[in-house]
């Protein structure tokens, strides 16, 4: 596949692209991290072409506007992020009923353990009955946690001082291990 | 307080989020809200709402994830490096004057008391949230000589979860394969990738800690024998 600052300063019409290529390396930069860091572990190497995939849609949807319109590179983001999630999504569907597909054809190292996602899909669900069980106010700073966000992030979005974030965090923590615990699950 | 328990937190919020790449169910709220969510933008009530809808729902935590990834990119390894329990903050309603007082009452009596109570112990190494640091790369000792049909490259692991980019060049330097997200650390170059005159290759790893930072080997060079 082309570069996409190749690919992408003119349009298939001729018209110049909406956006500098710089602007195109930096936010496919952000994509391509974000995807590593959240998308399934067997679609870790296809990052790089999933970023492709989401800036082709981004600049898709962007030419059709045909330079009436700017965007803020929130905007961009928030655009890139549908796209992504599409593009994951039916990639981990492809991944899961490969023998639906015929035009791919699996590398070993691309197809899904089936035991390893099994275990990690068991856990996900343990992990969420016991966020049930925990009182809101950790519910919620665990659930922050788990995904990804800092304890001082927390306590912005919480309104709340860190010290009460990071002991909500604590307890929720425990609370949630004791409950794995007592269903027998090993993270 | 929360960093203490990270056995194994890795992989609990890869089970939370990453397994839940299904499409969302009626009910769930749509990407438009959940970036919102992530951006910080919801009015309290309703990000509340959202956040408790995450607990319960993996489609919705893993694309909010992604989302806050894209917004924050790396925010876990840009936070600042401090002593665990060293990054409580201030009160906002003290007055400086009154603070600043207290601090050097506060100071003294703890200067003294440190002095008193901790006269010839050891002094304690603090404990840094850091692992990046900690973490270096080498080449397993084998895989500096190897056969050319098998041409495995083996190097240090990092800690559980980490991911590693690797990348292999000639001696002059020309792209012979590379490769992302590796979980092992090693890696099977393929024969075929080897041009028949290549005596020698160059290679280098790139780890993805699990906590977001991101540690560079040096460049390694592997002789190849028939």
């Amino acid at each position: 596949m082309a570069t996409m600052s190749g690919a992408w300063s003119e349009s298939p019409h001729g018209s110049s692209s909406p956006l500098e290529d710089s602007e195109i390396e930096l936010l496919m930069g952000r994509v391509r991290r974000a995807v590593l860091r959240s998308c399934p572990p067997y679609l870790a190497s296809q990052t790089e072409d999933i970023a492709q995939e989401v800036m082709i849609q981004l600049l898709r949807k962007l030419e059709r506007t045909e330079g009436k319109a700017t965007f803020s590179s929130m905007y961009l983001l928030k655009a890139a992020h549908g796209a992504a999630v599409d593009e994951i999504r039916r990639r981990s569907r492809r991944k899961e009923s490969p023998a639906m597909d015929n035009e791919v054809e699996l590398r070993h190292h691309e197809r899904p353990n089936p035991e390893r996602q099994a275990i990690g899909r068991s856990l996900g669900r343990e992990i969420r009955r016991c966020l049930e069980g925990l009182i809101a106010s950790r519910r919620v700073a665990v659930t922050l946690h788990l995904l990804g966000c800092t304890v001082p992030e927390i306590a912005r979005r919480l309104h709340c001082p860190e010290k009460s974030a990071d002991n909500r965090v604590y307890r929720g923590m425990k609370n949630l291990r004791d409950c794995l615990e007592a269903r027998g699950v090993t993270p | 307080m929360s960093d203490r328990p990270t056995d194994g937190l890795h992989h609990l919020r890869d089970a939370f989020t990453t397994g839940g790449w299904d499409a969302p169910a009626d009910g769930c709220p749509d990407q438009g809200t959940l970036w919102d969510s992530a951006a910080g933008t919801l009015d309290p009530e309703a990000d509340e709402a959202v956040l408790l809808h995450l607990a319960r729902c993996g489609a919705c935590a893993a694309s909010w994830r992604l989302a806050h990834e894209m917004i924050s990119p790396g925010a876990a390894e840009h936070a600042p490096v401090v002593p665990i329990g060293a990054h409580r903050r201030r009160p906002a309603w003290r007055r400086p004057a009154l603070l600043a007082a207290a601090a050097v009452v506060a100071a003294g009596l703890g200067l003294t008391t440190a002095l008193l109570v901790h006269r010839g112990q050891p002094a304690v190494e603090p404990v840094y949230r850091e692992q990046a640091a900690a973490t270096t790369l080498q080449a397993h000792p084998e895989a500096l000589c190897l056969p050319r049909t098998n041409c495995l490259l083996r190097w240090t692991p990092g800690p559980e979860g980490t991911r590693y980019d690797l990348t292999v060049t000639g001696e002059d330097l020309t792209l012979l394969h590379s490769r992302k997200g590796l979980e092992d650390p090693q890696f099977l170059v393929p024969p075929e990738v080897i041009p028949p005159a290549t005596t020698a290759i160059l290679w280098r790893v790139t780890a993805h800690l699990p906590g977001g930072g991101m540690v560079a080997s040096p460049t390694f060079r592997s002789t190849l024998t028939d």
